[in-house]
This record gives C-alpha cells, sequence and structure tokens, in this order.
C-alpha cells in the first residue's frame, strides 16, 4: 500500500499484503484452515525441523545454480541468490549471497501473480522470467526465475532465484550501458514472461530471450542454471509438503514470518527513538559530466517501527539512479546483517515493520525514461551505503547493540568490463570480480576486515588470477592489499584491493570500461570521528616498457616500474588499452572508526611494519612516531600532545552555527 | 544516568556532552556538530585520497572534523560541499527510555 504526501513524496509499506493483491480468482491459493490454531498448536521441533530445511533447500539451490553456469560471476563470484517464499511472495528464506538479490523477489513473484494469474495463467510446472527494474528488479542484467509450487491443485509457495547474467542487450557490451542517454540505449525489459510451461521450457521465448544477447550461450547456462536451481528446491519443498502435510508446511511458513516480524520489533524496542541522517555524494553521473550530485536519508525510529526518508535526494541524472524496488532491497542489507544477524531472514517479516517515505524520478526512485542499467553499481551501491551509515549510528544509541555498529564497507563497485577478442578467437567480455575481495568498515571494538570480502554479499568471493588467464587475455602483474586504503581511527578500517595487469596474447586494443564512485573524493565515510577510506584509482601507463622489463626478467610492481605515460582513466568511461598499456587499479577500501590519535601506537607500528599505514600517515595522522620499527613513546606522545594542540588552533568554535560559513 | 548515544557523545537529561571528558556542548534537541569546535581541509588530508584536480571537477568537496571543546577528540568527521551546512546525523528523542 502507498500513501503519496502534499510534497510529492509516496509512503510505501515494507511489503505488499495479500489482501491489496489483484489475483485471477480461479487461481487457487493455499490457505491455513485456522491460521492462528495452526501456527500456536505447530510442534516446536517439527518447526525447527522444516524451518532449518527450508534454509538448507536455499543452500542446495544456489549450489545447483553455481554448479550449472559457466560464468564466472555466478561461479566465483557468486552474483546472485535465492529465496523460498509463501503462495503470495513473502520470503521466508532468503540465501546467504547477494542479499538485496533475494529481498527483492517478493516483489516479483506479486508483479507475476498481478500480471499473468489474470491473462497466461500460473500453473505447476511454470516458471517465470522477469528483470523489469520498474517492477523490482535491480538492473536489467539481474534476472529473475521464479517457480510457482503447487499441492493439490493449490498454489502453497514459490522458490526463485536473482542472478546477474553477462549480457542481456543494451548498447554497452555487458549491459551497464554507462554512455546510455536515453532509456532505448538500455537493454529492453522482461516485464513477467512464462520462460517454462508444464515442465518444458518454452522455445519461442527462449529465442526471443537469448536474441538480446551478445554472449547467448552463456544466457542459456545461466537460465538452465537457475532452472535447475528452481527444479532442485522445489523438489525439496514438495518432499517436506509430503512427509508433513501442507497444513504443517503452510502453518511454518507463517510463523517464520511472524517470527522474524516480533522479534525484529523486540530488537527494535532496545534502541531509543530518534532519526539519523546521512548525505552521500557522487562524483559525475554520466560520461562528460562535471558536477556532483547528492543522496540523503533519514532514518527515523520510532516505537517498534523504521521509516527510510530520502528527503533530500536529487532528481533522477544520468546513469545513477535505481528502482525503489532496488532501493527497497539495498535497505535491507544492514538490516539484516547488523540488526538481525541471529533473527530467521524471513525478509517479509522484518518489512512489515518498515515504510519507505521517497518522491519518485528520484535517484534511488527512478521512473521511466530514468537510465538503470547500471543500477547494480550506482543507485543500489549508494542506497546500501546510505543505509548502512544510517543504520550503524542508530546501533551506537543502543547499549545492547553498540557494537554491531560498522564504519562503511567498501563504498563503491569499481567496475571493469573488458571486451575484445578474447586469446582464442572468440568475443570476449570479462566482467572483472577482483573488487569482491571487498573491505569491511571498523567496528566500536575491532579493525576492519582487509580484502575482507563484501558484506552485503557473504558468500561471493572472488575468482582466482589464473582462471581469468586462462580465460581471458590479460597477464596480472600483482593483486595486492595497499597502504593507507583503510579509514584511519581508534580502529582501523580494512583496505581495499590493488591491481594490475596487461594485455597478453591477443588483438588489442581491449575496450575498458570503467564505472565507480568514491574517486574523485572519499565516500568510504569513518564512524564516530573515524576517517573515511582511501580513494578508488584507475591509472592506465600508456606505452609502457612492460615488453623490455619482462625480458629483462623482471616483475613490475608499482607504474615507474614500467614507465610510459601516465593517465588517470575517466572513472565513468570508455576507453582502449593497446598491448604495452598497463593498468593500475586500486579498489574502494573501508572507514575507521573513532580518533586515530586513540589507536594503540603499537597496532600503529604493527601496521607499518605490515604495510597497511605509512610512516608519514602513522605521524600526521595517529602521531605515532617510530624509531627502527618500534614505537618511541616519549616522542609518540610528544607529537599526539602537538596535534591537540594543532586542532584547537586550526578549529573554530560553533556557537550553535557554522562558524566557517558565518565567517 | 547519561545514555551513550556515539563513542564520543551522550546525553544526560536534556544535553548532550562529551561521553570522555564530560564537557557540556548543547541542548540534545539541536544539532551537536554546530556547538563543537569545527575544522574543515581539503579532502586530500584523507590518507590515500588522490587529489580531486585530476578528474577537473567542477566542484569539490571539503573534509570536516569535529572536536570537543573540552578535551578536543575527534567526536566526528564528514566530507561535504562547502556550502552545505553541518549535517545533524544523530538526533534522538530525549525521554525515550528503551534499551536503559
Amino acid at each position: 500500500m502507498s500513501t503519496t504526501m502534499p510534497d510529492a513524496a509516496v509512503v510505501y509499506h515494507g511489503v505488499k499484503g495479500r489482501d491489496e493483491l489483484n489475483i485471477a480468482e480461479d487461481l487457487a491459493l493455499f490457505e491455513l484452515a485456522d491460521p492462528e490454531a495452526a501456527v500456536r498448536d505447530l510442534d516446536p521441533i517439527t518447526y525447527e525441523v522444516i524451518r532449518h530445511r527450508i534454509q538448507r533447500i536455499d543452500e542446495e539451490q544456489a549450489n545447483a545454480i553455481a554448479r550449472v553456469s559457466g560464468s564466472q560471476v555466478v561461479t566465483a563470484a557468486q552474483d546472485f541468490n535465492v529465496v523460498v517464499a509463501d503462495e503470495v511472495g513473502n520470503v521466508v528464506a532468503v540465501g546467504t549471497y547477494v542479499l538485496w538479490h533475494g529481498v527483492i523477489l517478493d516483489m516479483l513473484i506479486k508483479a507475476v501473480l498481478e500480471m499473468r494469474s489474470h491473462d497466461v495463467g500460473i500453473y505447476d510446472g511454470d516458471m517465470f522470467l522477469v528483470n523489469d527494474p520498474f517492477l523490482g528488479a535491480g538492473h536489467y542484467n539481474d534476472v529473475a526465475i521464479l517457480c510457482p509450487i503447487f499441492d493439490n491443485g493449490r498454489l502453497i509457495s514459490w522458490t526463485g532465484s536473482m542472478l546477474h547474467q553477462l549480457d542481456v542487450g543494451g548498447n554497452a557490451f555487458g549491459s551497464l550501458c554507462t554512455g546510455a542517454t536515453d532509456p532505448f540505449d538500455e537493454p529492453r525489459p522482461f516485464r513477467p514472461v512464462k520462460i517454462a510451461e508444464k515442465g518444458r521450457v518454452r522455445p519461442d521465448i527462449l529465442d526471443i530471450w537469448l536474441s538480446h544477447s551478445r554472449l547467448p550461450e552463456y544466457l542459456a547456462l545461466d537460465l538452465r542454471a537457475q532452472i535447475a536451481g528452481n527444479i532442485v528446491a522445489g523438489r525439496r519443498i514438495k518432499e517436506v509438503i509430503s512427509e508433513y502435510g501442507s497444513e504443517t508446511y503452510g502453518a511454518v511458513l507463517k510463523k517464520m514470518i511472524d517470527e522474524a516480524d516480533v522479534r525484529f520489533r523486540e530488537r527494535l524496542r532496545t534502541i531509543p527513538d530518534g532519526k539519523w541522517r546521512h548525505i552521500e555524494h557522487v562524483d559525475k553521473a554520466a560520461i562528460g559530466d562535471d558536477r556532483i550530485h547528492t543522496l540523503q536519508l533519514t532514518l527515523i525510529k520510532r516505537g517498534d517501527r523504521l521509516t527510510f526518508d530520502t528527503t533530500g535526494t536529487d532528481p533522477q541524472v544520468g546513469i545513477l539512479n535505481c528502482s525503489h524496488g532496488g532501493f527497497r532491497a539495498a535497505t535491507m542489507f544492514p538490516i539484516l546483517q547488523y540488526l538481525c544477524f541471529d533473527l530467521p531472514w524471513a525478509s517479509s517479516g522484518i518489512l512489515r515493520n518498515i515504510d519507505y517515505r521517497s518522491e519518485p524520478a528520484t535517484i534511488v526512485h527512478a521512473e521511466p525514461p530514468g537510465l538503470v542499467s547500471c543500477a547494480g553499481a550506482t543507485g543500489i551501491y549508494l542506497s546500501m551505503n546510505l543505509a548502512q551509515q544510517c543504520v550503524s549510528k542508530m546501533l551506537l544509541s543502543s547499549d545492547e547493540l553498540r557494537n554491531e555498529a560498522v564504519a562503511m564497507n567498501m563504498a563503491s563497485w569499481t567496475l571493469m568490463m573488458l571486451s575484445g577478442q578474447s586469446q582464442y578467437g572468440a568475443p570476449m567480455l570479462a566482467f572483472m570480480m577482483d573488487p569482491m575481495a571487498g573491505a569491511v568498515g571498523a567496528r566500536p571494538y575491532k579493525d576492519g576486515v582487509d580484502t575482507g570480502g563484501i558484506i552485503h554479499s557473504p558468500q561471493s568471493s572472488q575468482p582466482e588470477v589464473e582462471v581469468y588467464e586462462q580465460q581471458y587475455p590479460l597477464l596480472y602483474l600483482y593483486r595486492r592489499e595497499e597502504p593507507d586504503m583503510g579509514g584511519a581511527g581508534r580502529w582501523r578500517g580494512g583496505t581495499g584491493l590493488g591491481m594490475a595487469y596487461v594485455p597478453h596474447d591477443a588483438p588489442v586494443p581491449i575496450t575498458i570500461q570503467t564505472l565507480a564512485h568514491g574517486v574523485a573524493f572519499p565516500n568510504n565515510q569513518g564512524l564516530a570521528g573515524g576517517y573515511p577510506g582511501g580513494t578508488i584509482h584507475y591509472q592506465m601507463q600508456r606505452g609502457s616498457r612492460i615488453a623490455e622489463v619482462f625480458a629483462e626478467g623482471r616483475i613490475p610492481t608499482s607504474p615507474a616500474d614500467v614507465g610510459g605515460t601516465e593517465e588517470a582513466l575517466d572513472f565513468k568511461g570508455i576507453s582502449a588499452q593497446e598491448a604495452s598499456d598497463v593498468l593500475f587499479v586500486r579498489t574502494s577500501s573501508s572507514g575507521g572508526y573513532g580518533d586515530p590519535l586513540d589507536r594503540e601506537p603499537e597496532r600503529v607500528a604493527v601496521d607499518v611494519l605490515d604495510g597497511y599505514v605509512t610512516a608519514e600517515t602513522a605521524g600526521r595522522i595517529y602521531g605515532v612516531v617510530l624509531d627502527n620499527g618500534q614505537v618511541d613513546l616519549a616522542a609518540t606522545e610528544k607529537t599526539r600532545a602537538g596535534l591537540l594542540e594543532e586542532r584547537r588552533r586550526r578549529a573554530r568554535k560553533g556557537e550553535g552555527s557554522w562558524a566557517w560559513h558565518d565567517a | 544516568m547519561a545514555r551513550r548515544v556515539s563513542e564520543y557523545l551522550e546525553i544526560d537529561g536534556r544535553r548532550m556532552r562529551c561521553a570522555r571528558c564530560g564537557e557540556d556542548i548543547c541542548d540534545a534537541g539541536e544539532n551537536y556538530k554546530l556547538w563543537v569546535l569545527q575544522d574543515r581541509a581539503p579532502v586530500t588530508e584523507v590518507p590515500g585520497v588522490v587529489d580531486p584536480a585530476l578528474y577537473g571537477l567542477a566542484e569539490t568537496l571539503e573534509l570536516r572534523r569535529y572536536y570537543c571543546p573540552g578535551c578536543v577528540v575527534q567526536i566526528e568527521t564528514e566530507v561535504a560541499l562547502p556550502h552545505e551546512a553541518p549535517l545533524w546525523d544523530i538526533e534522538i528523542e530525549v525521554g525515550n527510555d528503551a534499551g536503559d
């Protein structure tokens, strides 16, 4: 349900209830004979057994997908997620992969119910394909395959997955259309279509679907992976129903949602009422843009209810946008990870207690003709940043939950989409998943995690260098952790990844598409006085001496080692890489926590020794002086006193105003 | 009893104060950033940040640091456009006793 506000903002409730759905009457939906009694009388051990089986069904489905797909995006990076849902799409179990890919599926299942129960119908053996962001998908690459599960002629459950498919059309190989200026430059959305009927893939729909892609063989394999996943999950769900009966299965699903709902509200009541805000600035909205754009979020907590209010966010612009569905799913990452870490991830139960207030046609609530093909790396990422910073600040006010707060994790995907010809003479698209190395922000009691992965996708991993070198015409110079990238603080933020590669054994040039934010300034914010992490950087050494350096038997480790002309690549752009061009990249890192002058000097010394902090930063930011790697305590004390005095000297005291503005 | 609302901030009654030294800052219903020591600097003071001039944007952001007027602990940092007011990031409704 939604309500339009006087200022054109709209308030949406987190979930659309069964009574609000327009479903064809001839579709028989499962209903518990007496829902309250069914839940009340449910044997607690049976409940736990089935609840855990459902979670394992998610896992088995995910394993099936990863084993069938031939795409590194899926098999290694695991850029997908799976769910089990009730008869009207309320999600009872989100997989532990890309969280927003799972949370989002309730909207898409409900769209299938409302759009297709009236015309083509929904029957046992059907599966539906949908990737329309304006119905709830993230961006066009994120393709959902949804499977209704019937018991004795009644629709009792759904399973499904959303998976990043490599290329689904549009004017850019890889379908993240950074150069788009018109919706028809982007892939065409598929509103729900019946891709499988009576247990068989429909060849007519399959032909249409595959014809949209430059890589139809990958698309076909990923589609089969998702279908296989649904078959596995559907079979297991039917086994549970066969073993325990539909009434028990239905009661378990209802209880999972109710339990998540109740326990989430209990948790919220441990937090004081208040508002927490964060502003996210974005460097450039499109190729050629030179402006900074603003998104704002206010998280309002009152009693046992949350509202995410995006008032203050700029109108939709360039390629920064995501749909409301994408924004809603993005906010659930810190909710699940930081607030619901020990609750059942029945996201639809949690969402009962969350409202969303946003103005249509803004960056986080795009409407046609808004461009959303890049949303997975722009609008949705920015939304996750907003939400995690607000949620973490909220948690700091709770005595029970303070230690769950996390400074901003890796705050931007560092896109590198390479295309051209492979060393095998075939069309090549390399969606480089190296940034999956990630970086986890610092916490109130410990450092962040260096290259600690993508926290909003717990099971994802970074493909191996050797796999990339085998599949693509590339030679890596290194992957490593870089100094001074983790945000400084009492607790240091985790550092991100540095990498470098050169084209190898293939026709050149290779086309490289870049897309990132947090490049011209840091957006991986610190928390409670911690500093942001370092910025992303794409640096191309044009016309380098790389061949000669290799011939001399040396392995270069820096741009200076290979020479050439230094070029900072446009971070929202398309470029070409020739045989002697070496690309050096630093991905996003994470924020620090607390005042760096509070950090124990010995920890700084260890960081310097390990290469995470330079001696210059140790002195200038941490006030730690080292002598042959050991802390010089007297000099450190003196330096820190000097830095405190420097703060007093530089700063102005606000007297109820922004002193600098008044000055 | 005071309630911690961030690493270096707490609310005692209706007053926001430094959780480290107890320095009184402001009424809890106001933006604490407007009452503390305010510092602004180029974002290049953040370690690991590349010079924004490299990218030719029409504007650039600044780093802001907020210190306790008493003990000078760094309460919060912020990256903002120069014309933006300090963001009121923590606004607790005084009187709610949840979690005590």
